[in-house]
């Protein structure tokens, strides 16, 4: 039994911008081509999108916040509940604890098809800070994970939380 | 053994002589098994002297491939071996382990999607940073269709686990699994061989790799193992117009 390890196909690094929200309290890295969208006035949802490149599905990452009542496992055993109901093939591929801008966290690994029929490869990092949830979700085609990997990778440990200001006034 | 088919999903479940004789008629109808392509009408697979049409893409895959692949997966219950054709459309022949395989056409991207759930891929606790040079003929004895040598492999891996006791226990309580994928494909003049091995204990995941001195164990994690599944694929620049032609 012989082993080769797979090429990799890994691209260089490309340039990355920080995007900040909730007054500079909350910050991450994007690829700086991507575009950034802010659509609540109030920044509880920013996104940041790969150029649009024909019909192929568009890498992105989403931070959201949320009000929480309880514990972080529990409030993420409900939303992974809920994307197994609601996402097409939804397959729970790994989970574990991790480290979130100096915060106790929990990392899952997904994939499921989108409406278009694309497989889609999704990681989630979530921490629980004075109550509000924080998740940052990472989006890429399955087949381009290899490529965008470590681009994913950058992202999420980018991500800086200021427990002042991260709570609105 | 028996041909089932159903054309509302495409779905045709067969033994490996009727799989090999319905490829043969798809490429000529004259030289195919007369006797197993009666099996194959009876059930629908093939009407008006062609495969039913919901069945093209599939075969279109294995008389077209861009590369083919197997994912072998054993435990001590047995030894599954799937088959895939991997192109614009791939087709996958899934091992029911009763003489049977399950055929269809598989969209290519969701290739790993389907590893993952033949082999069962999902979350497992971590196992401490360690390794251990394991001989190639443990993982044969794992792989092998012999039982017994599936038995002898399996305490031997045990013994190889010491550093990780969870691991060791869970293979001693039946809880283990090989799976090993290979592809092989053309690209410019060669043939592209990869191959990705893992052991799943229950109680964590320890990928196989090599260097010089051999095979060794090395704790992974099932993240790890899902980007070397894509990674495992052909690119499109391995594949596509310009590696072809050069």
């Amino acid at each position: 039994m012989t082993h080769i390890h797979p090429g990799s196909g890994r691209l260089p690094l490309p340039r990355l911008t920080t995007v900040t929200t909730r007054g500079g309290s909350v910050s991450f890295d994007v690829p700086a081509d991507w575009d950034t969208i802010e659509p609540s006035p109030d920044g509880d949802v920013v996104a940041a999108v790969e150029p649009d490149q024909s019909d192929r599905f568009r890498t992105n990452v989403v931070l959201t916040f949320a009000d929480v009542q309880g514990s972080l496992a529990a409030w993420q055993h409900t939303m992974q509940r809920r994307e197994a109901q609601e996402l097409d093939g939804y397959v729970l591929l790994d989970h574990d604890e991790v480290t979130i801008g100096g915060h106790l966290g929990l990392r899952r690994l997904s994939t499921h098809s989108t409406p278009a029929h694309e497989s889609v490869t999704t990681e989630t990092w979530t921490t629980l800070v004075d109550g509000v949830g924080v998740t940052l979700t990472a989006r890429v085609g399955t087949l381009r994970l290899a490529q965008l990997a470590p681009v994913i990778d950058a992202v999420a440990a980018s991500l800086v939380l200021r427990a002042d200001g991260l709570v609105p006034a | 053994m028996s041909v089932t088919f159903d054309a509302s999903t495409s779905r045709l479940r067969l033994d490996a002589d009727a799989f090999i004789t319905l490829v043969e008629y798809a490429n000529d109808p004259e030289g195919a098994c007369e006797d197993v392509v009666a099996r194959l009408r009876e059930a629908g697979a093939v009407a008006d002297g062609a495969p039913h049409p919901v069945l093209r893409n599939a075969l279109a895959a294995v008389t077209s491939s861009l590369g083919s692949l197997q994912v072998l997966v054993t435990g001590p219950d047995g030894v599954r071996l799937h088959q895939a054709w991997v192109a614009f459309v791939s087709a996958m022949l899934t091992d029911l382990a009763d003489g049977t395989y399950d055929f269809a056409a598989v969209s290519t991207e969701f290739v790993p999607t389907t590893i993952g759930r033949l082999t069962g891929l999902q979350a497992r606790p971590r196992l401490d940073p360690a390794s251990a040079v394991v001989d190639e003929s443990l993982l044969d004895d794992l792989a092998s269709n012999s039982e017994a040598a599936r038995a002898a492999g399996s305490e031997a891996l045990a013994d190889l686990l010491a550093p990780w006791p969870p691991a060791a226990a869970a293979v001693r309580a039946g809880l283990w699994q090989l799976s090993v994928v290979d592809i092989a494909f053309p690209a410019r003049d060669r043939t592209i061989v990869r191959r990705l091995a893992w052991v799943d204990v229950d109680a964590g995941l320890l990928r196989v790799e090599a260097d010089e001195h051999g095979p060794t164990l090395v704790p992974t994690t099932s993240t790890a193992v899902w980007r070397a599944i894509v990674s495992i694929l052909p690119t499109d620049a391995e594949t596509g117009p310009a590696a072809q032609s050069a």
